[in-house]
This record gives C-alpha cells, structure tokens and sequence, in this order.
C-alpha cells in the first residue's frame, strides 16, 4: 500500500536543545533521533548498514577532503558551477551516501536521471552481496536490477564524476512493484527514510560543524570586516543607520552601543565599546554623532485601548511573527527558544517608526532577514501599538550635544569599526583588516582575552565551528558558484524552517503551534493551518510562481491564517533557481508534457467536474469557493505545478504530503471513473494537465461549481418555517417567513419571545462557509425532566418546493426564503 | 446460507417483475455500443434534447433605470416594444435603435460576442452608479437546422425575465445570487432563426447572466440510462448484488440525513436541510423504481441527521434527530402531511459550532432511542463546548435523556445488534487514529477527552476513567475516509449469504463495508471487509426495506466525495447469486479461520502462498489522525482446508492488545471449486485479544 508507514518513534520529534544560552542560531539539521529498526522476520541490522542513532536526515556527500550534508544527493548544475564553493568544477568528482530506510517487504529498484557525467550506484542490503550499476548518463532514466529486499535498512551510495564542465544533473529515484497495490511507481527518494550512515557519524559531524561555522560568519558579520571569497558564506548587511535617531530612543541607543550581548545575548552586534567609565563617554558621543544625521520627528504617545492592542496581539500570534521572534518579551519563552528573539527592547522604537518599519522592512535593513508581511496600514498600527506596550514606551527626548561630541562620535564610528558593517556612504573604513582565509583563528574576535576587538557571546562549540569553517575556506583556492550550497545557506539565514519544515527539521515549534489557525475554522488539520513543508519545492513548483511567492506575495492557501511573507533580500531571486537545482532538475524546465487536444481538454473537464473526480467539492475554481474543506484553486495549477510532480502526486498524494486530506484515487492502479478513457490512470492525469494548462483564462469552468451564497430560502404564498442558529436569538432558533412581511425568530418554550428577525437567513453549507446566524453560545442545561411540550406551530407545507404527485422534469426554481419584492422595506 | 435456501430464494426472485424489466427511453430506442463510455455519449445526445444550433453573438443594451425593491423587472421598458419582431423568423429588434437610459445615457445594442459557456458579467460600466439598481437587455439569435425542443437551465443575479420568439419563458423578480440551475426549460426552437431576448435586473453586487447549455438529462433518463449501462458493462461486483439510482426531481435537494423504512412500503428520507420526504419506489401506490413518487411530509427542520418510523397504537409515527433536540412526528389526519412536532427531547446542548451535529435515533427493544453528539470543531481540535456533546446517550419512552458513554468525537452511526449490544463509528481526527467502530456500554469512555468535563456529579462514572479501544479499525483510505451508519442485515437471507452481519458506509469512497463481530473472552473484536463500491456519492445511511433490498442515502455537502452526483439514493439488490467471498474472518488460537460463501478448491486453500498478511496498529494521540504504526509481515505458516467452506491459518508473529493490531490478509490465490478467484481477496481483523 502507498501508505507512509514509519517506526513507532516517527512520532515523538525531540527538538535539540539550542546550544548555549539564548544564542539565536539553531545548528543545522539537528532532528530527531533515528528510529530503531523496524522489526520483521529477524533484525538482521549489520553495523555497515545501519543509519546514525543521533544524525540528520539525508545523504553524506564527499568530494576530495570536504564533506557535507545533501538531503536528497540531487543536483543540477550549469557549467561553471559546482557544489562546493572550493570545488572546483571541471571534472567535479562527488560521492553519496546514505541508509535508506525499507518499510515493506518486496522488490525494489533504484536508479537516477543522469547528465553530463557518469555515476555509478551501489546497494548494500544488510546481508548478502552489494551490486553495483553504471548509470548511463542521457534525459532517460538508468535503473539497476530489481532486488528482494525485506523491511529494514539498505545502504545506498552514488558516486558521479563530471564530463568536462559541462551542464550535470543527478536525480536519484526508487521504485517498488507492484506499482498500485502494496508498491509505488517511480519517485525520489523521500528524505525521511534516508539517513546518514553509522560508520559516518564522524564526517557528517564535522560536515555539520562547518556548515554552522559557514553560517555564522555571515549572520555575525564577521565577513563584513574580514573579506572572505565569494560563497563562503551568506552575507547579511547590517541595519542602515542613517536616521536610526527618527526611529530609536537616544537612551535605548546609549545602552545598546555599550552592552548589545547583554541586552540579547548571540545576536550579530558585538559589544565594542563596552559600559567602562571611559567607554559611556565615547557612547555618548557616538548617539550624538547618529543623531547629527537626521532631525528629530514626531515621537506619538503609543494607543492604548484595549481593542487596538488585542487586535496586535491576535495578529502577532496568528500571522506568523511569532515563529521566527518567540513571545515579544524573550523572557516568556519558556518552553522553546526562537531563533530571532528580541532581546531587551525597552524604550527603543517610535512607535510611529515601527508600524513604517513593519510595512517596509527593507527600507532599514537592506539585509531582508525581516521581511514584509504585507499588513494593511491598520495592521501595523496595530501590531506595532501592541509591540510597544510590550516592549516599553521610549520617548523621543534626545540629550544635548556639542560639536565636539559629533565629531568624537564620528572618529569613533570609524576607529571602532562600525562603519564596516553599517555603511554609511561617506565614511570610510580604518584600520586594516586581516581576509578571513589564513586568519589566526585563535587571536582577535576568537580570544576571549583579546578585548580590543568586537567581542561577540559565542559558545565554545560554535567557537570551533567558526574555526573549522575558517580552516575549510583557507584552503580554497579559487571559489566557484555553488548554488545548492548558496540555497542550504540562504534558507538557514532567511529562517524559511521557522515556519516551515525542510528536509526534516524545522517547521512550526510545538510550543506554538496551537497559534496558527484556518480562516473561519475550516476542518484540514494541520494540512491547512501550518505552512507546508518544502521538501521538494524546486520540484512541484514553476520558478515562475516561486519567483512570485518570494518577491509578489501570490499564495495558494487563503484559508491559511500564516502569512508567506515577500523577501526583498538578496539572497531571494537566486533562490528560486537554487530550489530547483536542489531538486535536481533545471529550472524553468519540466517534463515533457502531454500532447493536448480537445478531447483531452475535455475528459480532463469532465474529470475535474462534478460527474468525475469532483476535485471542485474541495478544490476552488478561479474566484468560486469549493463546498467543503478548500484547497488550492484549479485555476492556478497549470501556472503553479510542474507536470513532472503532479503526475507523480496524483498517483498516491500521502507519500508526497504524509497526513493530506486529498483522497488516493488511483490507490487500486484504476480509476473510479471508468468511462472517461477508459479509465486509464495515465491517460486520466495527461486528460486533468492538459486542463489545466489552458490557465485561468481558458480553461472552461467544470460542472458544479456552485452557486455564492448559501441556501436562501424563498417564501412564496404560504408561511414557512426552519430551525436553526440565529444570531442574537440562539442556537435552538425558530424563524418563521411570512409572505407578506418578514421572518420572525423565536425560541422554543419556555422562552418564547418573538423577535424581528434577519431579512434573509441560509443554511451554512458547508464548514469552509459558516453562513450567517452561527450564534454565540447558548448555554442550554441538561434536563432529566420530560420536556415533551406540544409544538403549536401550523403545519408549514408551504407547496413552493413540495413535489407534486407526479415527478416533473420542470423546475420553477430552487428552494428559497427571501422576503419578496412586495414587502415593505420598514418591515425587513 | 445453504443450497435448498439459495434456489428458493432465486425462484422467488425470478418471478417478481423486477427482474424482468425492460428499460425504454420512450421514443428514443437503447442502443449499446462498443464501450460504456461511447455507449453513453450516444445516449447522452440521443436524450439530452440539444440539437446542432447556432448561437449568434450576445447583444447588451444597458443601463435602464431599476430598483429592485419596487417590482420594476416587471415594469414594460421600451426594448420590450420590439417583442413583436422576435416572433420565430421575424426580423429581431432594430439594433441601431437609440434608447433613453439610466441618468441620463442614451443606450444602443453592442455586440459583445460569443460566451464561451461562461455568465455573462454584465457591470460593464465604470461608474458604481450605473452598475446599482440597474436594468439590462440581452438579445441573441439561435438558429436550428430543424423544429424541436432543446433543453437548458439559465440563471441571473438578480431577477430575470427571458423570452423566446416573443413568449416570456421565465420571469424571476427577486435579488438573488447565480446558480446556474435556477431554471430548467425546454426551448420549442423552430426550424431557422430564434430569437431571445434576456432582461435582467441589479440591485447591487454582482450583476450577471448564464445561458447554461450544460449537456444534463433529467434526473430519471439518467437513472435509466445507468441502469442499462451496469447492467451492459458491469463491475465486477454488478452480477451479484445491483446497484440502482433512485432518481430525484431537479427541484429536489435530497441530502440524505435519515433513512426509515416505513410500514406501507415507502422509504422515509429527512435531509440535511430539514426536509422528510415519503418516496414510493416500489409499487405502494403507483411509483416504481425509475419513476419514484416523492412527497413532503415535514420540513423546517435542523439538519434532520436521523430518521426512525415506529408504530404507536396502530399510527405510524416518525422520529428525527435535529441538531438541538429529537422530534417526534405525528400525521393525525393520514393526508401525508405531518401536524405534530413534538420536542420529544432536547437535553443536550447546542452551541452553534457548525459541527455540532446530532445522529440516530436508532431505537432499542425496550423502546429507548439512542443518539450521538458530534463534538463541535475550534482550529482542528474538537471541543465539548455545549453539554453532552461528545456523549452517546439514550431517551427513554418519557422522554427523558440517560448519558450512557463519552469520548465520542464525530460518531456519525450508531448500530444495536438484535442481542442487544450498542456499537457507534467515530471519524478519524484528533484522538482518533483512523475511523472505527467501537463498544457503546454504561460508563465507557471512547477516548476524546474534550467531553469528560460532563461526567461531574453524574453517578455511575468514575472521573478519571479506563479508555476504551476500537473494536474495529477500518483502515484509512482502503477501508473509507469517514465511516457512516452501523446497519444489521436483518433480511434473513433476502440480501444474500450475509445475514446477520452489519453494514457500514463510508462518506468519502462511496462505498459500503461489511463487518463482522465476534466476542473473545469479554472483548468485542472483528473484521471488516469491502463490499460495494460505486456509489453516486458518500454514502450516509443504510437501511434495508421489506423485499429484502438495501437502501443507502448519500450526501457530500462539506466535504466532498467520489461518485457522479452530491446527493441521493440508491437501491442495492441481490441478484440472487452468490459472490465468492470471505464470508467470515475469525481468530483462532494460532491465527485466523476464514470461512467462504462457497465451497473452495482445496489446493489452492490449502497452500499458505495464497495468502499474504501484513499488521499494523494506530496511534493515540492529539494530532489528527495516526499513520500505519508498526508494521511487519506476519508470516503465514501453514493452511489448512478443515471443512468444505473453511479454511485455517496458523499466523507467526500475531499480535494483539494495546490499541488493536489491525491484521490485514489478502487471499489473492484462493479459487472457488469453479476455479474462480474472489470477489474481494482483502480482509481486515482487527485483534485485541488472541484468543486460546
């Protein structure tokens, strides 16, 4: 069966703890724990063939002396790239390794999409012979020799060696027979039943070790002073300063200038001038010198009233602030720690200047790291009023300042080294500053002793992680573009696993994820309230929708009350090609798609409709909500998919998204509907693309999509009556509609009490769509008492909607209740 | 069931009318084509009376001034003088006439082209002002090669009047939004040009216009026209057991909450929008199966999700659950209709939460009438917001309402087997791994935890209490999506060699299961196994009526589901022969006994190659729902043919307790004594306690 069966442990996600206090920074693929074997006819688990007890998901990757994590051993790469910054690209020479884990019992194959190179793939199953297999490089695909394997590990290794420097790709895929019963067709290998070897633990450690000390040099800033070659890192720009005094409160500033790793610990400014005596003067001169570069402004009382600040508060929580930056008062994280807290913010913002701030976050720090989340200028307002309450009222107050001071603080600004990572345009930075590759990594921001340079409260673990990275990138000799390396870091540092889980780590902490909610409480679980996880993405998705998501804010999932934020950084655009090559197919590229013709488009039509597959009873179609629980909109899929995913996803959705409500149709190997090409899977799926791929504009609307606006009822000459919740009366309401004036609501006895009641009411139609008279509370208490209370309501047979005795083909119309034209307009 | 048994009920068979029947089309004759799919497209068109016409472009002619509060659609406008020039042939209205508008504009006809089967959006102006309470005019030509009706629906937001060749067709003077079936009509288009002229009326909002060509027939050409299909293409589950859409009038909603099998022969159907309708399919005064006889007999209702017929001192009398309270129905007058809604109980709460439904009654012998609570749904998580909701309880004949068991989360079913015992199904969701059935008893707790907040101060349960286990899992997407109903098959043979099993449907495959129960030690246990697929929508309720047959009621409002159609009923008839099934999945110490609906070739039954078996277990948690957790092979070790009907299995590596072990078998290469394969090689134990 296509079902995604796992060990008990699967389960249980035991979070690492973050290293040192309060550091901002999660080292990178700390996941949970490997789950024992699965248990079968004998645990036969051979030491060279078990996966790492404590390690990531994912491949170990070799090249020459340098290893590192790869979660999918898929690339893409054009020429002149490589997949080391260090490594060089011609006749690049990699290997793979990985313990993929077995679920069921039977025969498999494995093999890849090879190009541009020659890659030979092993299989070591835990008992008997490995094999090994050339895959022959070309568009086909290269598979070995199908083998028995019974539930438990096999170990997997590719080893590919590059054609020159030409264009090379490697997409390593498995299959299982028989396709359609206990089996499932061709597909990559899922992350999460691969994982690093045992016997590899102590090179995926040190692979891990440097890709956090490779991180930390850009999000420290250490690039910013000590040049580093290109791709060493992410670099990250520092705030822009030019007229933080509009924004910060002067004594904020002060004491952030002295003591930043005090007021939040790990974060990327470093304490230069420290709070000496001495030092609270320079301090002094250095606010003095900021506020020289902008005049004062408007410093608002922050609102007060309660509606304002719950209204921030609602937003924080439900949006998705509260994943990357934890409770706005980083004390009241107790159960789990963000990785962007606030630290001390007291007194800091204009809380006029943060809701401009929030609406356009790149305007400040050109780095993107804070992105928009497109709030309406209420939303900020309100969001930024709830902040300052949280965080302290500053005040716009500045101290008086002499010229000398200014002067002072602009001497400081640059003998300090400020202006290195807050460029200023006309400052020029002093003193010389060692490159990093051949750094004395034991002197300088690394000696705890050495007070003269940034002091920064790094851990001693990722004190050696920095010098590992250093070590590795002194031995580059020239650098080379390396987008999958460039994709792993950037999504690290642009925090995308805050929110959403990549490759197994990441994605929303436990602690808050009671947080993110659906729109209007619709039933998908967390299918639709967390944002979805990005295994894959460069895969399912066009570069041209990923190009709108990151830059436009397009979305799919409007139920979703998360945001996706837009990401000006500049790690952003390049990101959309990288998440493709990750996958291991060229961007802008897709499968050879099917042959359309009319009488697929049509089939396709029909499939979608509601005399197929009724993808529309859940799916909406172009500006028409689905009836039941929504998913992403029908008409966006050809511009969205990529065909070579979605024939893959529509076989078996649960093996692509573990937990989907989207039904396996196909699940026997033939579909339900068998007069439409005779029920040929394949055909069915070409049929469905085909439709989609007329786009928005052409494709023809399905059969059944439904009509707006719930079920009104319409009262015609006789009176009519319906039970159910009405606002303001309550949930055991009864409204009457009389022809001539309007309905009337009341209770049953014994609170009977007639009220006006709503002009028109409706039956909600489904859960996605709470149609109007959902009540609020009616606290009814159990009775044991008999309470048979004789109705002394008139029998309501109104004929408007009775069926005569004889069945007729002839509507006159569909039940409603609508007052009609002749009421009198003060009656309603 | 033994072999006299099964010819004297074929006998039986053979000589009721019903099999027998011919389906006719009228004057349209049958004719089978090659495939089911060209069969059907040659019909649809043969049927669907949509000759090769010609459609001209739309023409607009707006904005004229209108209010829809005050009647005006149906006020004589000037465009309406050229009526006369739309008669069939005639010349059409002057399209270079200037007309006086809304504020002030002098309108003209403009060509706006074809509608490529899409509404024709008609707030064309940029001005708020003229798109609010507004008139419009569309007009176009239809020519046709030759006189005939043709059939279509339309709909407008807001009112329409619409005309062909001068005669007003439809008139609708009400705000209202689109649905695209609003109106069915048969044009009499004759031979040459046609003309229609649309005049639709705003208020505010959306303003548009839908000639729906869609190809439909009518609701019971459709039924005739699939019943000659499965019967010329059948699955393979058509011979033994058929499946026959009971066709609904288009200005029917049937949403099936409630089936009732009533004394006189008619089936009792409540619907989700409050409705109860009397259908006679079956000769009680006239209907019959493709040309039914529905009549209302109550509405108003919420969200009628159960319906019971009873007979109270020789009067029938109807039981519906509602959201909020069980009703009791009474026609006092025997016209058909009913007088009395009588609150026969409504001791639980409602709070407003849209899943807060209420299912049963389903009536014991002591005449008490058991319901279930849905619990309402905040986020994904359920909540007991109300009283007892969550909680399965019992009414007793004075109307007083006994809590009997919580924990329940979505229980959309609830069965009494004849000796007594009560099972419920609960839906897959947080705490609940996959759908199941399980024990309803006094005091038992099914594992929601939302509704323990209601045991306070109630006697009789303990605060902190033991969670009951499913007695069946019904494994996800291969055993359904959302299970519905628990019906026993009480027919005594007239539905075939499973009587005294029970039957459950499933709301997402539309489909129905089958299950059987046994009892080891003290614990309920059993397997499920699938048994009709191909239903026209989820299927909601079960019941089976006097002749034998069963009648399923579907619906899919909310959340969709596989079949042709959103709602309906549907007939499933044995045809008197027997599949070759597994009749019955026991546990045996050791394993498994398998006993068939037919006798079996012992070579193949006896070799444990023909079986494969896999187990697994779900999880209980907060998250929803639960993966396959555990899974291994189990090996089957030996086979052994110890009747001429049974067989078996001794099974290494069983496991039981803990949340159930679900022990799937496929029996893919056991053959019948006939060399046939079975019908259905899948079956699910579900094993808590190993028996011996």
């Amino acid at each position: 069966m296509n079902r995604s069966a796992s060990p008990r442990t699967r389960t249980h996600r035991a979070r690492a703890a973050i290293l040192g206090a309060g550091l901002c920074l999660l080292p990178i693929a700390c996941s949970k724990p490997a789950p024992p074997p699965p248990s079968g006819a004998g645990s036969r688990a051979v030491s060279a063939v078990s996966p790492s007890a404590n390690g990531p998901t994912g491949w170990i990757a070799s090249a020459g002396a340098e290893h590192w994590l790869s979660p999918t051993a898929a690339f893409a790469l054009d020429p002149d790239q490589s997949l080391l910054p260090g490594l060089a690209p011609e006749g690049m020479h990699v290997g793979f390794e990985t313990i993929v884990t077995i679920e069921h019992s039977g025969r498999y194959r494995f093999g890849a999409e090879v190009e541009g190179g020659a890659a030979t793939l092993s299989l070591q199953p835990p008992a008997g012979p490995a094999r090994q297999s050339a895959l022959k490089p070309g568009d086909n695909l290269s598979w070995s020799d199908w083998v028995q394997l019974d539930t438990g590990y096999v170990a997997v290794s590719i080893s590919f060696t590059r054609d020159g420097n030409a264009k090379a790709r490697l997409r390593p895929l498995w299959e299982m027979a028989p396709a359609g019963a206990d089996g499932f067709r061709a597909e990559p290998i899922p992350s999460r039943l691969a994982r690093v070897p045992a016997a590899a633990e102590a090179d995926t450690a040190k692979a891990q070790q440097v890709a956090r000390g490779r991180l930390l040099l850009g999000q420290l800033g250490c690039v910013n002073c000590h040049d580093a070659p290109g791709g060493a890192t992410a670099e990250r720009a520092a705030p822009n300063l030019a007229d933080i005094a509009q924004r910060a409160g002067a004594a904020w500033m002060l004491k952030w200038i002295s003591v930043p790793q005090l007021m939040n610990p790990g974060c990327g400014m470093p304490d230069v001038v420290g709070d000496s005596p001495e030092a609270i003067a320079e301090a002094q001169a250095i606010v003095a010198f900021l506020e020289s570069l902008a005049p004062a402004t408007d410093w608002p009382a922050p609102a007060t009233e309660d509606a304002v600040l719950t209204a921030g508060k609602t937003l924080y929580e439900s949006i998705g602030c509260i994943a990357c930056h934890g409770a706005p008062v980083s004390k009241n994280n107790t159960e789990w720690s963000p990785r962007v807290p606030f630290g001390d913010l007291t007194g800091k913002w204009n809380p006029a200047a943060l809701a401009a701030y929030l609406r356009e976050p790149h305007l400040n720090r050109p780095s993107g790291r804070m992105p928009s989340l497109l709030l309406t200028e209420q939303e900020s307002d309100q969001l930024a009023t709830y902040l300052a309450h949280e965080w302290g009222p500053g005040s716009g107050e500045r101290p008086d300042s002499t010229p000398e001071q200014v002067a002072q603080g602009r001497a400081a600004f640059t003998s300090r080294g400020c202006v290195n990572c807050h460029d200023l345009g006309d400052l020029t930075p002093g003193a010389d500053i060692k490159p990093l590759s051949g750094l004395d990594d034991t002197a300088g921001c690394l000696n705890p002793d050495d007070a003269l340079t940034p002091r920064y409260a790094i851990s001693a673990e990722d004190a050696e992680a920095l010098r590992a990275a250093i070590k590795i990138i002194s031995t580059w000799d020239s650098t080379f573009p390396a987008p999958l390396d460039h994709a792993a870091l950037a999504i690290e540092s642009l925090n995308c696993i805050a929110c959403h889980e990549w490759h197994e780590q990441g994605g929303v902490s436990p602690a808050i994820r009671d947080k993110f909610e659906t729109q209007n409480d619709v039933d998908l679980g967390d299918e639709g309230r967390l944002p979805p996880r990005l295994a894959g993405v460069g895969w399912k998705l066009t570069s041209q929708w990923l190009i709108q998501v990151l830059g436009d804010g397009a979305r799919a999932r409007p139920y979703m009350n998360a945001r996706m934020p837009v990401f000006a950084s500049p790690h952003a655009p390049a990101l959309v090609d990288e998440l493709a090559q990750t996958d291991g197919v060229w961007p802008g590229s897709d499968a050879r798609e099917p042959e359309s013709n009319d009488r697929m488009v049509q089939a396709g039509l029909k499939l979608v409709g509601d005399g197929g597959l009724n993808c529309i009873a859940c799916h909406a179609f172009a500006d028409k909500p689905p009836v039941g629980l929504p998913g992403p909109n029908i008409a966006q899929f050809g511009e969205r998919l990529r065909y070579d995913w979605f024939k893959r996803y529509i076989h078996a959705p649960p093996r692509f998204k573990p937990g989907t409500r989207m039904p396996s149709f196909f699940l026997t190997g033939q579909s339900p509907i068998t007069t439409v090409l005779a029920g040929d899977t394949d055909k069915q799926t070409d049929a469905m693309w085909d439709y989609f791929s007329l786009g928005e504009l052409f494709m023809p609307t399905p059969e059944g999509v439904m009509a707006e606006g719930g079920m009104a009822l319409q009262v015609k000459d006789r009176p009519m009556v319906l039970r159910t919740f009405l606002k303001g009366v309550g949930s055991r309401g009864i409204a009457i509609g009389f022809p001539r004036a309007c309905t009337s609501a009341t209770t049953p006895p014994p609170r009977a009490s007639p009220t006006p009641g709503p002009a028109s009411f409706s039956t909600p139609p489904g859960p996605g769509r709470g149609g109007e008279g959902t009540s609020s509370v009616a606290r009814g208490q159990p009775s044991g008492q008999r309470r048979r209370a004789r109705s002394s309501l008139p029998a309501s047979n109104p004929p408007s909607g009775a069926t005569p005795r004889r069945p007729t083909t002839e509507a006159t119309s569909s039940t409603r209740m609508v007052p009609p034209p002749s009421c009198p307009a003060s009656a309603r | 069931m033994n072999r006299a048994a099964e010819f004297a009920v074929i006998a039986v068979l053979a000589a009721s009318p019903a099999l027998a029947q011919e389906i006719g089309f009228g004057d349209v004759p049958y004719e089978k084509l090659a495939t089911r799919e060209a069969t059907e497209q040659s019909m649809m068109t043969k049927l669907a009376r949509q000759m090769d016409v010609e459609w001209g472009p739309w023409y607009l002619l707006s904005p004229f001034p209108g209010n829809d509060s005050d009647g005006s659609l149906v006020r004589p406008l000037p465009p309406e003088d050229e009526l006369p020039r739309m008669a069939a042939g005639g010349p059409g209205p002057d399209l270079t006439r200037v007309y006086e508008g809304k504020s002030g504009l002098t309108p003209k006809w403009t060509e706006l082209g074809p509608d490529d089967d899409r509404a024709v959006d008609l707030r064309v102006f940029n001005d708020e002002e003229l798109n609010t309470n507004a008139i419009a005019f569309l007009y176009r030509t239809v020519t046709a090669p030759a006189s005939g009706k043709f059939d279509l629906a339309m709909g407008s937001d807001d009112g329409l009047e619409f005309w062909l060749n001068g005669r007003l067709l439809v008139q609708a003077d009400q705000p209202r939004s689109m649905d695209p079936e609003a109106h069915h009509i048969a044009l009499d288009l004759q031979k040459g040009v046609n003309h229609i002229l649309c005049k639709v009326s705003q208020g505010n909002g959306s303003w548009e216009y839908l000639l729906n060509r869609r190809h439909e027939l009518n609701p019971f050409d459709d039924a005739k026209l699939q019943a000659c299909l499965n019967r010329d293409f059948p699955t393979p589950e058509q011979p033994f057991y058929t499946l026959e859409t009971i066709p609904i009038p288009n200005d029917i909603v049937l949403e099936v909450g409630g089936l009732a099998a009533l004394a006189d022969g008619r089936l009792g159907v409540s619907t989700r929008r409050g409705d109860i309708y009397f259908v006679d399919y079956n000769g009680t005064s006239g209907g019959s199966i493709f040309a039914p006889i529905y009549s209302r007999f109550a509405s108003g209702l919420h969200e009628a999700l159960g319906l019971a017929a009873r007979t109270e001192q020789g009067r029938q009398v109807l039981y519906a659950v509602q959201r909020g309270e069980l009703t009791r129905l009474v026609d006092l007058d025997g016209d058909d209709r009913c007088d009395v809604y009588e609150a026969y109980c409504d001791s639980w709460g409602v709070s407003g939460n849209y899943h807060e439904f209420a299912f049963g009654p389903k009536f014991d012998a002591e005449g008490n009438a058991w319901v279930s609570l849905n619990v309402g749904f905040c986020g994904s998580l359920g909540k007991s917001i109300a009283p007892y909701r969550g909680w399965i309880g019992k009414v007793t004949p004075r109307g007083e309402f006994i809590p009997i068991a919580d924990g329940a989360r979505s229980p959309n079913g609830i069965g009494i087997l004849p000796t007594g015992e009560v099972f419920y199904v609960d839906n897959q969701g947080d705490y609940v791994g996959t759908n199941r059935m399980s024990l309803v008893a006094p005091g038992l707790w099914e594992g929601h935890p939302s509704s323990l907040r209601w045991r306070d101060g109630l006697a009789g349960f303990a605060k902190e209490p033991q969670r009951q286990r499913a007695t069946i899992w019904f494994p996800y997407q291969k055993m359904g999506q959302s299970t519905a109903d628990i019906t026993v098959d009480s027919t005594a043979g007239k539905f075939g060699p499973f009587a005294g099993q029970i039957f459950v449907g499933d709301q997402m495959n539309a489909a129905v299961y089958r299950v059987t129960l046994e009892k080891i030690g003290d614990i309920w246990q059993g397997a499920c196994y699938p048994f009709r697929a191909g239903g026209d929508c989820g299927v909601n309720r079960i019941v089976f009526d006097a002749e034998g047959s069963m009648l399923i009621g579907e619906t899919d409002r909310g959340w969709g589901s596989m079949g042709r159609k959103r709602y309906g009923i549907q007939r499933i008839k044995w045809t008197g022969k027997t599949p070759f099934e597994i009749h019955t999945m026991s546990a045996v110490p050791g394993g498994f006994e398998l006993q068939f609906t037919q006798d079996i070739d012992t070579k193949s039954a006896a070799d444990p190659a023909s079986y494969a078996m896999t187990s697994y277990t779900y999880e209980y948690h907060q998250t929803y729902g639960s993966d396959e957790m555990e899974t291994q092979r189990p090996t089957i070790t030996g086979a052994a043919v110890v009747g001429p009907r049974t067989v078996r299995l001794t099974v290494a590596g069983l496991r039981s307790g803990g949340e159930g072990f679900v022990h799937e078998l496929h029996a893919e290469g056991v053959r019948d004594a006939t060399g046939a394969p079975l019908l259905h090689a899948a079956a699910y134990y579900t094993l808590q306690k190993a028996p011996g």
